[in-house]
């Protein structure tokens, strides 16, 4: 930039500059998106062909095999349903919970409105513990290896409470005002009045919390051993592993060892159209909700 | 916002007073009631695990409890410390996460300055969306598809040996030479477009007064860039680079974990890993909970030092 700073005035310079500038951020934004090209590529050929490498782009061998073997079998029919619903109930919970306790955080003649400040920030602060108090607390509270270890630790974030509170500061006072003068409860304030203005960051909070909900593999890691509790995400994750550890990572090697059996070969292609399987959720609702967590982003930021 | 008019009409100046505290919960049970749950889940799992803590200096046996159990000082930490592989995690940690923090504080930086400068607002916004996607995708899969695309088969290797750059095949995931650089590079490209959103908003704060003068005293884009975008930004990158910092010592748990392997494991291992593989693999609970401990107040030391800094030199703090 400072090397060019006397072409400026020639015009031409800006010109070149934009063109140059637009090129490298469309490079930039093709890198963002090729990645999932190649694995839609590969997720849709045929998995033996896939297992001989050179796809780049587009399937050579066109077949939905992949999605067929992947969605006759029960472990992974039942890793989605323990993401779909670990999702949905998480956020449902996790967006009432924060909000409700945001809302009694503006109300500043709450007799234990400051108590409830020291709390609230003693524990962003220092709250939560390492690995391993964490596991044990959890053994104690019988959470271990149950389904709820997903749900209830997740349903007070104290970041999203910040950031609903910020919101709910924002948003004028006579609202609210009128509806108490009418004898509202609090609760309804809340519910009818409050909630229903507050769609920004309702939508913000909602694709975090279902994001990290459906993104989240450690905890299944960490506090789980049955089975029957494993997400998706995790099985993607167990699925890396054991390529690692038997050292097949490369299609080459396991081509040799498997050649032919796809139930038993981790072919790439399966894998790859598991992975497609976690992603397209994401991409489906994330247009949705951008336009909205951009202005939630920018409250937050700004106060935050 | 102020409640204060509403206060005023359902309280009765005085009301507190005469009715006294009783009357007052009374009056608020239905903000009781709503906070309660929410205070109960706060103690549980936030105050919870802090108890545990102490853990790391007692022999912890689960049938006698933390307390009950023998107080053994801080024989787990000098454990760490004579471990062999202490000084390989801890160059591990700090190298991987100083390179992701020099990256993140660079790129996002560029990018920003970048997309600022795009005039066409469609091709403005799809560059946008697209370049935060990563952010929303785990990194699970982010690691499942560049371990495919980087593997000796995938669409790279094909690129490198079609072109003559490479001779065979080159193995990314088995060359521990290139694993600090690899893990840094597939972070940036996740996180690059997220974290260009807070320099974008500062951007977007910028007067356009200013600029309109600029143009007006003759000042070209380079000029403008250089002499007004720049300098209003400052501020921004000063505290976000100096809170950056305070994560020198925390590395990737997810980053080590699966795109690591045995051949690589002497470069991967962080104390994150082996905080894992230790208190859960293991069953060293004690142990484990003692390097969370260290790593946790030693980033405590860090954030308030850089937020001390931070005063110094911008007037910019955390608190």
């Amino acid at each position: 930039m400072k090397r060019n700073k006397n072409a400026i005035r020639a015009g031409l310079g800006e010109r070149i500059f934009d063109a140059v500038n637009n090129l490298i951020l469309l490079l930039i934004a093709l890198s963002m998106l090729y990645p999932f090209v190649y694995v839609l590529a590969i997720s849709l050929n045929d998995p033996n062909d896939s297992q001989l490498g050179g796809i780049w782009l587009y399937p050579r061998v066109l077949s939905l095999e992949s999605y067929k073997i992947i969605f006759s079998d029960p472990s992974l029919l039942q890793a989605l349903w323990i993401s779909v619903s670990r999702t949905v109930l998480g956020t449902v919970l996790t967006v009432f919970g924060c909000s409700m306790f945001a809302y009694v955080f503006t109300r500043n003649e709450f007799v234990l409105y400051k108590p409830l400040k020291g709390f609230f920030f003693f524990a962003m602060f220092f709250g939560g513990g390492g690995l391993i108090p964490t596991y044990l607390l959890y053994l104690n509270l019988g959470l271990y290896d149950n389904f709820l270890v997903y749900i209830i630790p997740t349903i007070i974030n104290l970041w999203y409470v910040t950031l609903f509170r910020t919101y709910f500061r924002s948003i004028p006072g006579e609202l609210l005002e009128a509806a108490r003068i009418d004898g509202a409860g609090e609760f309804a304030i809340y519910w009818r009045v409050l909630l229903p203005v507050s769609k920004p960051i309702i939508a913000t909070i909602t694709l975090f919390s279902a994001v990290a909900q459906w993104n989240s593999y450690r905890d299944t890691l960490y506090y789980t051993v049955d089975k029957n509790l494993r997400s998706l995400q995790y099985i993607v994750m167990e699925i890396i592993k054991k390529a690692e550890g038997s050292q097949m990572i490369d299609r080459a090697e396991m081509f040799e060892i498997f050649h032919g059996d796809a139930s038993m070969a981790d072919p790439v292609s399966l894998r790859m159209a598991i992975t497609i399987c976690t992603v397209v959720p994401i991409v489906m609702v994330y247009p949705f909700l951008q336009k909205h967590f951009m202005k939630g982003m920018m409250i937050g930021s700004m106060k935050g | 916002m102020e409640h204060n008019t509403g206060k005023q009409l359902k309280n009765k100046p005085g009301s507190r007073l005469r009715g006294g505290w009783l009357q007052t919960i009374a009056r608020q049970r239905a903000l009781f009631l709503m906070a309660l749950p929410c205070v109960i889940l706060v103690a549980v799992f936030y105050y919870g695990p802090l108890y545990g803590w102490l853990m790391a200096f007692f022999r912890y046996s689960p049938s006698k409890g933390i307390l009950g159990s023998e107080f053994v000082g801080l024989y787990y930490f000098k454990q760490f410390f004579s471990d062999p592989d202490v000084g390989m995690i801890l160059r591990n940690t700090v190298a991987m996460s100083a390179m992701n923090i020099v990256a993140h504080s660079i790129l996002p930086l560029l990018l920003a300055l970048m997309i600022n400068e795009v005039r066409n607002k469609h091709f403005k916004g799809s560059v946008q969306t697209l370049t935060y996607l990563p952010h929303f995708i785990s990194f699970v899969v982010v690691s499942n598809v560049f371990l495919e695309l980087l593997g000796t088969k995938g669409p790279v290797n094909e690129a490198l040996l079609s072109t003559g750059i490479a001779d065979s095949a080159i193995k990314f995931w088995q060359e521990p030479s290139l694993f600090w650089l690899l893990v840094t590079l597939i972070r940036a490209w996740k996180e690059v477009g997220w974290d260009a959103i807070l320099y974008l908003a500062a951007l977007a704060a910028i007067d356009e007064t200013q600029y309109e003068a600029a143009s007006l005293d003759g000042c070209g884009r380079f000029r403008k860039i250089w002499y007004i975008t720049i300098p209003n930004l400052l501020p921004t990158v000063v505290v976000l680079w100096i809170l950056n910092m305070s994560g020198i010592f925390a590395a990737s748990f997810d980053a080590s974990y699966m795109l690591g392997n045995s051949v690589t494991a002497n470069v991967a291992e962080v104390i994150e890993t082996y905080v894992y593989k230790m208190g859960i693999s293991m069953g060293m609970y004690s142990y484990s909970t003692a390097i969370s401990l260290l790593q946790t107040v030693i980033g405590f030391i860090l954030v308030w030092l850089t937020n001390k800094l931070s005063q110094k030199t911008t007037d910019y703090s955390l608190w």
